[in-house]
């Protein structure tokens, strides 16, 4: 069930929200559950029973932490417990074909064997980190988990199940026991919001798509403006494609009466590699702050190690994304990004250097997160010295009403730098009006019934034909 | 539940009604200025740039499997060439009778139909499958130039994921119907701005099914001049045509193990999967040489002769020259060469013998 596919806004979404507000108070919950599992069942069947189990184990854990006499050892108990499946799914299949290729290459002999071959169950990288985040907090003395329907909704959440916002407990489950009342405000501003994030996923992550592709799924082959162009693509398309989710996210547990955290805020408005994790991805930045910068010593062990352990940190940020060299390289180059900015006194003529500065090493830490590997990471690199007339158009894998068929690297990368640009004056605009306004100006724009119903034609007439899973996913 | 609740309740949905009445209007205004017709609702499979191809798979879905034992598959050349009616009758004179449905697709490489079958056909495989190819669909080179078909076919939800069940693919075509700019997306992108500014409209070219068994006709209720060129015009391009000094035909490795993989399937009932070929009068495509279309038919006769459970039928020989009266355009037969077509399909293919074993609990005969 993908939130932009017909059955998740024809079926589940309206059938869910009827039988939810239409339930009396005490069955919201169960109801609740019930429709996250159906969502989740309907993504992975056969993983079904690992969310159940999952959840029952951190629930017995998370109850057993404040009476055990030897709290540390039941926290370390669950930490490996989460990270033992994560790390089963997502990483066996890569250390065991590793070690049957070792093993052919030093002579031994594979029989045969090329390692194991594991589907990744949907979302299990998401709700690890949150499960991981109760255990610590409850240690912590920061939540207390109290009954099981509960802590089962919050961890099946269906609006941010396969992709966040990463949420803490003491953010969702207040909410979930207290089973707000429904209101018009909220109802309509997760209409506008879902409808905002329909439009960024099918008319602007969809489309940028294409560009992107055309230089990613051939690196090495693109003439340097062809490549600018997929680079400066990719970085709008997986902003406007993981931010679409959560608007969805949020805007579905709005029309549910439920509040989720926000994820971006303008990230390409950011003036140094600090304020962008800040801006990006604020959830898992979050995340990786409390549960393994702080926990490392953070910035209390003096400068050598505060950069230890960034390095760390964002290295394995990185490969929370997938066990992956270039993955890891993306982490690694955001930790030497952050180990080496320093705060200094702002300076009116310094801003715009620093946002073009923290702009490029963002867009150029993209080509290693994009590319399937490092060698087409490096060819993706090499490309940029390509200087040629020859290929100033290039073809897209598919016709769309936005681009054509063909695309001109010119055109794209002016369009693309002036879409950069609009980032530090929206961020601008937002600062001065942020004590008139509540919440984001785009939210309560996407409010207003016209601009839902634009928001929507829009996504409609826009879209490229074939669907694309949000990025994501993946992760 | 209390009145206050109720209330809101009330306005919620009148609120969500109210936008999705807005967003409805909304479609049919920008609709309407995009195409011709745009209330002319043609059941278009989202996901495909073709509307034959929505109007088959509602038939085909709706058609209980049972009621025939050949699926005719492959592209445009099989969609246009082979009359099921045609073919069975032919069938059934040279003492094998079949019950044939054509399920050919534009631009369907090889290697599409594994995919189809696993993905979208919930029903046993029919005993016999007869697999139109050219050389563009197992050529390395020309099966990248046709994969959008598949990436069409299979980008909707319940392709992407798992399969076509019943739900995704009933909200998927209550949403078509319910918004004309999502059923009709396979045709925004012939669109281009500058035809919108100057008011042009885009008006599908309706290739219908012409009759229960999915056969095109060509030419049927289409007013394109494209598809009513007079024979005397083909037969004058067709001796234009020059004769081009081409590659030779590289069979792509996923077009191998496609059709390995179908005559598998077939094998494993019991049933068998024939390969042919369609005769045409010029081939304007780089991989429609003769040289090509020579080197497809020896690998899939070299390859009949080795992998269990299927034959290769050389209709492009067999059934002697076309004229140009039997042609659409070069390479797509009109309804007098697939009247010509098809019965020397069925003598051929019926020359073969039925399939000894098809069957069995789940099978049809």
């Amino acid at each position: 069930l993908l939130f932009t596919g017909a059955p998740f806004l024809l079926v589940f979404l309206p059938l869910t929200l009827v039988v939810y507000w239409v339930a009396p108070r005490s069955w919201r919950l169960p109801v609740l559950l019930a429709a996250s599992y159906a969502f989740y069942l309907a993504s992975t069947p056969a993983y079904g029973a690992l969310l159940a189990l999952s959840t029952v184990v951190n629930y017995r854990l998370a109850r057993a932490l404040p009476a055990s006499g030897r709290p540390r050892r039941v926290l370390a108990a669950g930490v490996a417990f989460n990270l033992g499946v994560l790390a089963f799914f997502k990483y066996a299949g890569l250390l065991s074909s590793s070690g049957a290729d070792v093993a052919g290459a030093l002579g031994l002999g594979n029989g045969g064997w090329d390692g194991l071959r594991i589907v990744l169950p949907l979302a299990i990288s998401f709700f690890t980190f949150e499960m991981i985040s109760v255990l610590v907090d409850v240690h912590r003395g920061k939540a207390r988990v109290g009954g099981f329907l509960p802590f089962a909704t919050y961890k099946a959440f269906f609006p941010k199940l396969l992709a966040g916002p990463i949420t803490r407990y003491g953010e969702l489950v207040p909410q979930l026991e207290a089973a707000p009342d429904l209101d018009a405000g909220r109802f309509r501003r997760g209409m506008g919001l879902f409808a905002l994030g329909m439009l960024k996923k099918l008319a602007l992550a969809n489309n940028l798509a294409l560009v992107a592709d055309a230089v990613f799924e051939h690196p090495g082959t693109t003439s340097a403006a062809v490549t600018l162009a997929g680079i400066l693509a990719f970085g709008l398309q997986i902003l406007f494609d993981f931010s679409a989710y959560t608007d969805m996210a949020r805007g579905a547990a709005l029309m549910l009466g439920y509040e989720l955290p926000r994820n971006f805020l303008l990230p390409y408005a950011a003036s140094s590699p600090r304020d962008f994790w800040r801006r990006w991805h604020m959830s898992l930045s979050r995340w990786l702050r409390d549960y393994l910068y702080i926990p490392l010593g953070g910035n209390r062990k003096g400068p050598v190690r505060t950069r230890l352990n960034l390095l760390v940190t964002m290295t394995l940020g990185g490969l929370w994304h997938g066990a992956a060299w270039h993955f890891a390289a993306w982490g690694l180059g955001h930790g030497l990004l952050l180990a080496g900015d320093r705060r200094r006194p702002r300076r009116s003529w310094t801003a715009p250097l620093a946002w073009v500065g923290t702009l490029v090493a963002v867009l150029a830490l993209w080509v290693p997160f994009r590319a399937s590997s490092l060698a087409d990471a490096v060819d993706v690199y090499r490309s940029l010295g390509h200087f040629s007339l020859a290929q100033r158009s290039f073809g897209l894998g598919e016709a769309t009403p936005l681009w054509g068929s063909r695309a001109s690297a010119a055109l794209v990368i002016v369009l693309l730098l002036a879409a950069y640009a609009c980032f530090p004056l929206a961020d601008a605009l937002r600062t001065r009006w942020a004590g008139r306004l509540a919440g984001s100006w785009s939210e309560r724009a996407a409010a207003l019934m016209p601009a839902t119903v634009v928001c929507w034609t829009l996504a409609l007439l826009l879209a490229p034909t074939a669907a694309r899973p949000f990025i994501y996913f993946r992760f | 539940l209390s009145r206050a609740h109720l209330a809101t309740l009330a306005s919620c949905a009148a609120y969500a009604a109210a936008v999705l009445v807005l967003a409805v209007g909304a479609d049919r205004v920008v609709s309407a200025r995009l195409f011709d017709r745009p209330g002319t609702f043609v059941p278009a499979y989202r996901s495909y740039t073709e509307f034959s191809t929505g109007q088959k798979i509602h038939q085909l879905r709706s058609l209980d499997s049972a009621q025939f034992d050949t699926l005719v598959i492959g592209d445009s050349l099989a969609l246009y060439g082979v009359d099921p009616l045609v073919y069975d009758a032919a069938a059934g004179r040279a003492g094998a009778p079949a019950r044939s449905y054509n399920a050919a697709i534009p631009s369907a490489a090889a290697d599409f139909w594994p995919a189809f079958f696993d993905r979208w056909w919930r029903r046993p495989l029919p005993c016999t499958l007869l697999l139109g190819l050219q050389p563009r669909a197992v050529d390395v080179e020309g099966r990248r130039e046709v994969t959008f078909a598949s990436r069409f076919f299979f980008s909707s939800d319940g392709f992407a994921h798992r399969d076509m069940s019943d739900v995704t693919y009933g909200s998927e075509d209550a949403m078509s119907r319910l918004f004309r700019l999502w059923g009709r997306r396979g045709d925004l992108f012939r669109l281009s701005p500058a035809d919108v500014a100057a008011g042009r409209r885009y008006r599908v070219q309706v290739v219908p099914i012409s009759n229960g068994r999915g056969w095109a006709r060509w030419g049927d209720q289409n007013d394109d001049p494209h598809f009513h060129v007079p024979a005397t015009e083909l037969a004058r391009q067709a001796a234009a045509a020059p004769a081009r000094r081409t590659r030779g035909l590289r069979l792509a490795p996923e077009a191998d193990r496609a059709i390995r993989d179908l005559a598998a399937r077939e094998r494993a009932r019991g049933g068998r999967l024939v390969v042919f070929t369609a005769p045409t009068l010029f081939d304007p495509e780089i991989y429609g040489s003769e040289r090509m279309w020579t080197e497809l038919r020896v690998a899939m006769t070299r390859m009949a002769g080795a992998v269990a459970g299927m034959d290769f039928v050389d209709a492009r020989d067999e059934l002697g020259p076309f004229a140009a009266a039997d042609f659409g355009d070069g390479r797509h037969l009109n309804a007098r060469g697939a009247r010509r077509l098809s019965t020397g399909l069925g003598r051929l293919v019926a020359r073969l013998g039925a399939p000894p074993t098809c069957g069995g609990p789940t099978g049809h005969r």
